[in-house]
C-alpha cells in the first residue's frame, strides 16, 4: 500500500503545469514502464536559487507523487539546499513497497539533473 | 460507488430480505423428514428457474456447484475422465478465464490431451475456427460468451453449430453473459453451460453447470450422491436459494436490466465528451455493462487508484481473478488481442450493474475530470 505522504501528493501534487519564462528544461523516465517527467526551472538571477519549478508527468503512482515531492524540495530554495536534500533523497518519499522503488532512482535523476544545471540551461 | 460489476455484483435487497428465513431453514435437503424435503422442493425450484432461464428443457440437467471456477473444472476435467480413451485435442481462446485456461494447461501439461489455445480473432473468424478444429480433429472446444475484461461477445450460435457439425463437445462459459445475452443452451448447441451466482447479484458460494447429456462428464467429487452423483456434497442451501432469487429477478426484468446498461454506457460516454476528456474504447462489440477503456494522460493502475482514494470510487485494471496470479501477467487478455504493453497500461475496466445510478456516473466522469485536470498536461504519444 501508499504512504500517507504519497497519497497526500499524488492526489493533490503540487506545481504540476508549466512557466512561460523559465531558464532550464529538462525530461526523464523510465523507458521499461513510460514513467515521465518533465521539468522546466526559473532560477534567479546568480544561478544560485531554483525561484520557481513546473513539470508535467505520467507514470505511476508513486512516480507522480515523487515529481511533486521533488517540485516541494526545490522550490525556492538555493543549490546548496538542493545538495542537502540530495544527500538524504531516500527519505523523501517514506516508506515505499518493492514494486515502488524504481521511483527512488527517479528522484536521484531529477536531483542530479538540477544540480547540474549547466547541461541544461538554455 | 461502486463500478467493478464484472468483479462480482452487490446483493439484490430481494435475497436480504429472504436471507434470514432461508438460515432458518436449516434442514439438510438429503433428510428424508418433511423440513429437508421442503429445503429439496426449494432447491429444485430454482433448478427449474435457472432451466427456464437458459432455455434448457429439461431442469434435471442443471448441477449446482460452488461456482463457476467448480463449474469449469468439471466441465473440462469431468470430460476428459469420462472419455479418457481418446485422443483428446482441446481448443479454446487465449482469453478465457483463469478457470479455464489453467485447467485446460493441467490437463495438456500431464500429457492427458493436446490443446490449442487461438486468439479471440481467430475463433470470430469462423472460417479459420472451423478449419481448427478439423485439422486438430477437436474433441472438446471451449469459447466464453463474454469476456470478463473486455466485454467482448463471441458468435456462440455459429460457433454452436460448427461443433455439432464436427461432433466436438461444446463448453460455454457464460458467467459475463447471463443476464446481458439472452441465452438458449438448446438453440444455441451448447452441451456445457456455466456460471456463478456472484456475478448476478446473489452472495457468493454457488454456480450452475448445465449438461445437455449428464453421462458426458465424470463427476469431480464423490460422495453423498447429491446433485445425481455429478458433485456430491451437502448442498449450500443458503447461496443456491439466494441464486434462485436473482435468477427470478433476471427472467422478470432482462431486458429493463439491459436497458439500463446501455443508458449507463451512453450517459457515460457522453459526459466524457461533454468534458472533452480523451479515451479509447478498447472493444467496440461489447456488452453495455463492460467497458474496456483507456486514457491517454494516466496509466490505467494510477487512475484506479486515484478515484480511490480521492473520490472513494472502484473501478478495476481487469481482471479479479488475474490479480492473484503470481507472475504479472494479468492483461494477457489485451495483449492476445494485440494491444501495446503502453496501451495495456493505460487501460482500466469500468462495469455497470443493475445498482449503478446515472449521479454516480457523473461523479465518475467528475473524479476523472479531476485527473486530467492534474496530469492531463503531459505531452503523451
Amino acid at each position: 500500500m501508499y504512504s500517507d505522504k504519497i497519497i497526500a501528493h499524488f492526489t493533490a501534487p503540487r506545481n504540476v503545469g508549466s512557466l512561460d519564462d523559465f531558464d532550464v528544461e529538462f525530461e526523464l523516465g523510465n523507458p521499461a514502464c513510460d514513467d515521465r517527467v518533465q521539468v522546466q526551472l526559473k532560477l534567479s538571477k546568480d544561478g544560485k536559487t531554483v525561484e520557481d519549478i513546473r513539470y508535467k508527468a505520467y507514470g505511476c503512482a508513486t512516480s507522480l507523487a515523487t515529481a511533486s515531492i521533488f517540485s516541494s524540495c526545490i522550490k525556492e530554495k538555493s543549490l546548496d539546499e538542493i545538495r542537502g536534500f540530495r544527500e538524504k533523497y531516500p527519505e523523501l518519499l517514506g516508506e515505499l513497497e518493492p514494486k515502488q522503488m524504481h521511483c527512488l532512482d527517479i528522484l536521484k535523476e531529477l536531483f542530479d539533473k538540477t544540480l547540474n544545471l549547466n547541461q541544461h540551461v538554455l | 460507488m461502486y463500478f467493478d460489476n464484472a468483479a462480482t455484483t452487490p446483493v439484490l435487497a430481494e435475497i436480504l430480505e429472504e436471507a434470514e428465513a432461508y438460515l432458518l431453514g436449516f434442514a439438510n435437503p438429503s433428510s428424508k423428514y418433511n423440513i429437508g424435503q421442503s429445503v429439496k422442493d426449494k432447491i429444485n425450484q430454482v433448478r427449474a428457474d435457472v432451466a427456464l432461464l437458459i432455455g434448457a428443457s429439461n431442469p434435471e440437467n442443471i448441477i449446482f456447484t460452488s461456482g463457476a471456477t467448480e463449474s469449469n473444472n468439471t466441465a473440462i476435467k469431468g470430460f476428459y475422465e469420462k472419455w479418457s480413451e481418446l485422443n483428446h485435442h482441446y481448443i479454446t481462446t487465449s482469453v478465457e478465464h483463469p478457470s479455464v485456461l489453467k485447467t485446460i494447461e493441467n490437463l495438456a501439461t500431464r500429457g492427458k490431451i493436446k490443446a490449442t489455445y487461438l486468439p479471440p480473432a481467430t475463433v470470430c473468424d469462423l472460417e479459420e475456427l472451423n478449419f481448427q478444429i478439423a485439422k486438430k480433429k477437436a474433441t472438446f472446444l471451449s469459447v466464453m460468451m463474454v469476456n470478463n475484461e473486455t466485454g467482448q461477445k463471441f458468435p456462440i450460435q455459429e460457433i454452436g453449430e460448427m461443433a455439432a457439425q464436427h461432433n466436438c463437445f461444446f463448453h460455454v462459459d457464460a458467467t459475463q453473459g447471463i443476464s446481458k445475452v439472452k441465452v438458449n443452451v438448446e438453440d444455441l448447441n451448447i452441451d456445457a453451460l456455466t456460471f456463478s451466482g456472484h456475478k448476478i447479484f446473489a452472495p457468493k458460494g454457488a454456480g450452475v453447470l448445465y449438461l445437455k447429456d449428464t453421462l458426458s462428464i465424470e463427476p469431480l467429487l464423490h460422495g453423498g450422491g447429491q446433485e445425481r452423483g455429478l458433485r456430491c456434497g451437502t448442498e449450500n442451501v443458503f447461496a443456491i436459494l439466494a441464486m434462485g432469487v436473482a435468477v427470478r429477478y433476471i427472467l422478470k426484468y432482462e431486458d429493463k436490466i439491459n436497458q439500463h446498461y446501455k443508458a449507463c454506457k451512453d450517459y457515460f460516454i457522453s459526459m466524457l465528451n461533454q468534458y472533452n476528456i480523451p479515451f479509447h474504447l478498447n472493444e467496440k462489440d461489447a456488452v453495455n455493462s463492460i467497458l474496456s477503456i483507456r486514457f491517454p494522460f494516466i496509466k490505467g493502475d494510477a487512475l484506479m487508484e486515484f478515484l480511490d482514494f480521492k473520490h472513494n470510487i472502484m473501478i478495476s485494471t481487469g481482471s479479479a481473478c488475474g490479480s492473484n496470479k503470481k507472475s504479472n501477467d494479468n492483461k494477457t487478455v489485451l495483449g492476445a488481442m494485440g494491444f501495446s504493453e503502453s496501451e495495456i497500461r493505460k487501460t482500466v475496466r469500468i462495469s455497470f450493474g443493475v445498482h449503478t445510478k446515472m449521479k454516480d456516473i457523473k461523479l465518475l466522469v467528475l473524479g476523472i475530470k479531476n485527473v486530467f485536470s492534474l496530469y492531463g498536461q503531459y505531452e503523451y504519444s
